[in-house]
């Protein structure tokens, strides 16, 4: 059986911007990053980057999935040098690999086992090994979801350090519409199944934002209404 | 997609499993015509009979089988699965048996054709019957025994640190040294030399089991056992409800590799002191250079460790719904 | 946790030694270890006070020659092992862990020795004294040592042709599902069947009874290795591998670095089943075809009732394959070093 996942869905994203796409469940949003990523095949429409046709994995493309799902057999270290080994250019960018690891605050920890660490350094390293390839667009599906609240609000600001040094493409999915305004310069509302845009808001807030701000829960209000109409 | 299109597919998809559900049938029509057409010459005088009738009624099997499929779905695409080894193994057939019984190009004794071995196979059934049901109830008595003690063995070595302290150097010890060894001290010390087989089966079993199941004991997560224990599950209720579910697929990898090792030392023990069984009869035949009952007891062998070895993994299946990652047959 | 404790207890002791409170407690526990480690040396000792003192009685006449010298050379090894173990950590913990079953195994021979040359509750010439059995296996030493050479050589061809083709092939029917098809029924009907079984085929195939046992050997390795390998790395979670192709990994790399990694788990089975499997395998094979090797010993001499020797070579056989067996899970330790709750031998 097929499901038909989004329909009639655009978007047109410029290089660094940070885009959060966000709706109901089951309405495409993880299909939609699968489809960049090139996990998925397109069945009807077009897709591109740079004005490629995006056909298969691409390591510019870098993906973090929901779970942190690291390779067990793998020290910390080893699995945010996974993706340079994978690709071939590990001798070019091993440079990276400690950047990241300190990038993410994962300073100490090279050595350990991903049993050994908790959920939210998983999520981290699962974050520093996409980031250490240097990609152009970053996919993040639902990241953080399975995090404690203080820890979600430290790995978000390191998200937003990461996007201010290498000015990726990021397409965030998330259910959580405050780390959407809080993260991202749109916020795409879709539809339930099959998922379309039924929204798109600007978030022109000034980087850092302040989460209890006026201006910050007015813009929560604008998504919520706009995903309640979805 | 409309129904006419639809439809078309089904049909598209019929045609070639159609075509898949022939050629098997083809290929053991082929081999009939080659052994009805072809002259026997080798030995002279020979008369086939085994060879022809199994032909046949692989034939009308093989049929009835593809008749059922039309309606069953199941059969269908289980048929369908296995058309290629089917063509082959027909293939084989037709191939060995212009070799053998048509030409003479592979010689007796040691080449038999496959009627021979059809005729020993079937020729004597009561005889191999009775090899058979020896072997059997001697692998079951092994087993059995072997499953109940290395059940046992295996939990106190893992639930417990002071049986595991006691018990664990006993096994590095006893469980790598092959049973064959043991025997010749089995058969001084039991009081029958029937006794000493099943003792030996047993242990093959009892070895593998203990050591995968006081493993996967200690492996439990912690959480699982304390979270009954809160709700106040006494420690055997913890064993019982907690314990096996979670250790389900170290029983079944210990049980496998215990079934598989116990095949081993059946026909060690039917070798050397059993005086029946699927194992003597090998040992006899080879004796006697009768090449024919050799291949017709491998077969039987076959069968049976296949046949065993299903029903276990059936029983996995069945008893692991829940999880994935277990041996698959 | 005891460990952190342990480390942090010498830490403590070491920044200074006015801590006295954890000072005294190292103190405590290692006269507890020094005493636990006495427990063999009673043993040996209440071993050898029977063995001397209790007249011997069966067979009439019969000199017991190397028990109560095994007893002294044996608490000499623990008596070096003591010292060491009071320098060296690691050995003091090993050496004291195992000092109950230590003292329990020589009680255990001194009641066999009781059993048999003391009282011959157990009878001759079924069941040997543990001196006549250290006699035979003295006077059989070039024997046993040539029978050793020759089942370890054989056993070493074995398995390293069997572990290398079931390693292929387990990889090859894991990943490619048309392998897979044509391997499965092979392994499904070869496999089980044990090597003793295919012994008579395998002979003529090979054309000579030594390659027929190795056959056989190679089939108890192979069979495990590929099924289980085989199962494992089908087995590998679809999103292991979809973020491995988005990093940009090959086929080729994921197969490498995902699959087999991942199957590693069961290749540790498999290994543990190969070489319990291939012992067996070994044994039949002598039995039956090369000719030489502990086992056909074992037999042989069992047949003709020398019961002495028959300990003897299976002494050595324990010895042999339970040191396999030890060398086997250390290497399944490290090839699972990075699992949690690892299973221990």
């Amino acid at each position: 059986m097929r499901l038909l996942a989004l329909k009639d869905f655009s978007l047109d994203v410029s290089q660094g911007e940070v885009v959060a796409l966000i709706g109901p469940s089951g309405c495409g949003k993880s299909t939609f990053l699968r489809l960049v990523a090139g996990l998925d095949e397109v069945q009807e429409g077009t897709l591109t980057y740079d004005g490629e046709p995006i056909a298969s994995p691409d390591p510019n493309r870098g993906f973090v999935f929901q779970q942190a799902n690291l390779y067990p057999w793998l020290t910390v270290e080893k699995n945010v040098a996974f993706g340079l080994k994978a690709s071939k250019v590990y001798q070019e960018k091993k440079g990276r690999i400690q950047e990241m690891i300190d990038l993410m605050g994962l300073t100490g920890f090279e050595r350990s086992y991903p049993h050994q660490i908790s959920g939210g350094m998983a999520a981290r390293v699962a974050i520093a090994q996409t980031l250490v390839m240097d990609p152009g667009v970053i996919l993040l599906d639902e990241p953080l979801s399975a995090l404690d609240a203080f820890t979600r609000a430290v790995i978000q600001d390191e998200i937003l350090k990461m996007v201010e040094r290498f000015h990726p493409i990021v397409l965030l999915v998330t259910h959580d519409i405050e780390e959407a305004v809080y993260l991202s310069d749109r916020v795409v509302v879709l539809s339930s199944r099959p998922g379309t845009n039924v929204a798109d808001i600007p978030v022109d807030l000034p980087h850092p934002r302040d989460r209890i701000s006026p201006e910050f829960i007015a813009k929560r209000h604008q998504v919520l209404d706009a995903l309640d109409l979805a | 997609m409309d129904g006419r299109s639809v439809f078309r597919l089904i049909q598209f998809a019929t045609a070639r499993e159609a075509v898949k559900l022939a050629c098997p049938l083809v290929v053991m029509v082929v081999a009939l015509i080659q052994d009805a057409t072809l002259p026997t010459v080798y030995p002279e005088g020979y008369v086939e009979w085994f060879y022809p009738v199994f032909l046949m009624v692989s034939i009308i099997v093989y049929l009835v089988l593809a008749a059922l499929s039309i309606w069953f779905k199941p059969v269908r695409f289980k048929i369908i699965h296995l058309w290629g080894l089917l063509i082959a193994a027909f293939i084989l057939l037709m191939i060995y048996n212009y070799n053998t019984v048509k030409t003479g190009n592979l010689l007796l004794p040691v080449m038999p054709s496959p009627d021979r071995v059809l005729a020993a196979l079937f020729g004597d059934m009561g005889r191999m019957g009775v090899h058979l049901l020896g072997s059997l109830s001697l692998l079951l008595q092994g087993v059995g025994l072997g499953f109940v003690a290395g059940m046992i063995y295996g939990t106190l070595m893992g639930y417990s640190r002071f049986w595991n302290y006691w018990l664990q150097p006993f096994i590095k010890v006893i469980g790598p040294v092959p049973s064959t060894a043991w025997m010749a001290i089995a058969m001084v010390l039991a009081p029958s030399s029937h006794m000493a087989s099943v003792f030996m089966v047993s242990l093959t079993t009892w070895f593998p089991l203990s050591v995968n199941l006081s493993g996967g004991i200690r492996g439990v997560p912690k959480t699982y056992i304390e979270r009954a224990e809160i709700m106040g599950a006494s420690p055997w209720h913890v064993i019982r409800h907690v314990i096996y579910p979670a250790v389900l697929p170290n029983i079944f990898t210990g049980l496998f590799m215990g079934l598989c090792f116990s095949l081993t030392a059946l026909v060690n023990a039917e070798m050397l002191g059993v005086k029946a069984g699927l194992g003597w009869l090998i040992n006899y035949a080879q004796g006697w250079n009768e090449f024919d009952l050799i291949f017709s007891t491998i077969i039987i062998f076959i069968l049976m460790a296949f046949i065993l070895l299903t029903i276990l993994f059936k029983v996995q299946q069945h008893c692991m719904r829940w999880s994935k990652g277990a041996i698959q047959w | 946790m005891r460990w952190i404790l342990r480390k942090a207890m010498r830490a403590g002791a070491s920044v200074a030694g006015r801590a006295t409170g954890t000072q005294g407690i190292i103190k405590m526990a290692r006269l507890r270890e020094a005493v636990k480690m006495l427990v063999p040396f009673a043993g040996i000792f209440v071993a050898y006070l029977l063995h001397m003192f209790i007249p011997n009685a069966y067979p009439q006449g019969y000199m017991p020659k190397h028990w109560a010298t095994a007893l002294l050379i044996c608490s000499a090894l623990w008596a070096i092992i003591y010292a060491v173990s009071l320098v060296v950590v690691p050995v003091r913990k090993r050496a004291c862990r195992l000092s109950w079953l230590i003292a329990f195994v020589f009680l255990f021979f001194e009641a066999w020795d009781i059993a048999t040359l003391k009282t011959g509750t157990l009878r001759l010439p079924f069941i040997p004294s543990p001196d006549k059995v250290i006699e035979q296996l003295i006077a059989n030493f070039p024997n046993i040592v040539k029978a050793t050479v020759a089942s370890i050589t054989l056993l070493a061809q074995g398995l390293s042709i069997g572990l290398v083709l079931g390693f292929l092939s387990g990889v090859l029917c894991g990943c490619s599902s048309i392998a897979s098809y044509w391997v499965s029924p092979l392994l499904k009907i070869v496999g089980p069947v044990p090597g003793l079984v295919w012994l008579p085929v395998f002979a003529i195939a090979f054309q000579s009874s030594f390659a027929g046992s190795l056959a056989a050997i190679v089939l108890a390795v192979w069979f495990p290795m590929t099924l289980i390998l085989a199962n494992g790395i089908k087995n590998t979670d679809i999103s292991l591998i979809e973020r491995a192709e988005t990093l940009g990994a090959s086929r080729a790399f994921i197969v490498m670095h995902v699959m087999i990694p991942n199957a590693i788990p069961a290749l540790a089975d498999a290994l543990f089943m190969a070489l319990s499997g291939s012992f067996g395998a070994l044994a039949a094979a002598e039995l039956c075809g090369v000719g030489t090797g502990l086992a056909l010993a074992v037999r042989m001499m069992g047949t003709i009732a020398n019961f002495g020797v028959v300990f003897a070579y299976v002494f050595a056989m324990i010895l042999i394959f339970a040191t396999l067996t030890a060398i086997m899970f250390a290497v399944r330790n490290w090839l699972l070093r990075w699992q949690k709750g690892l299973v221990r031998w």
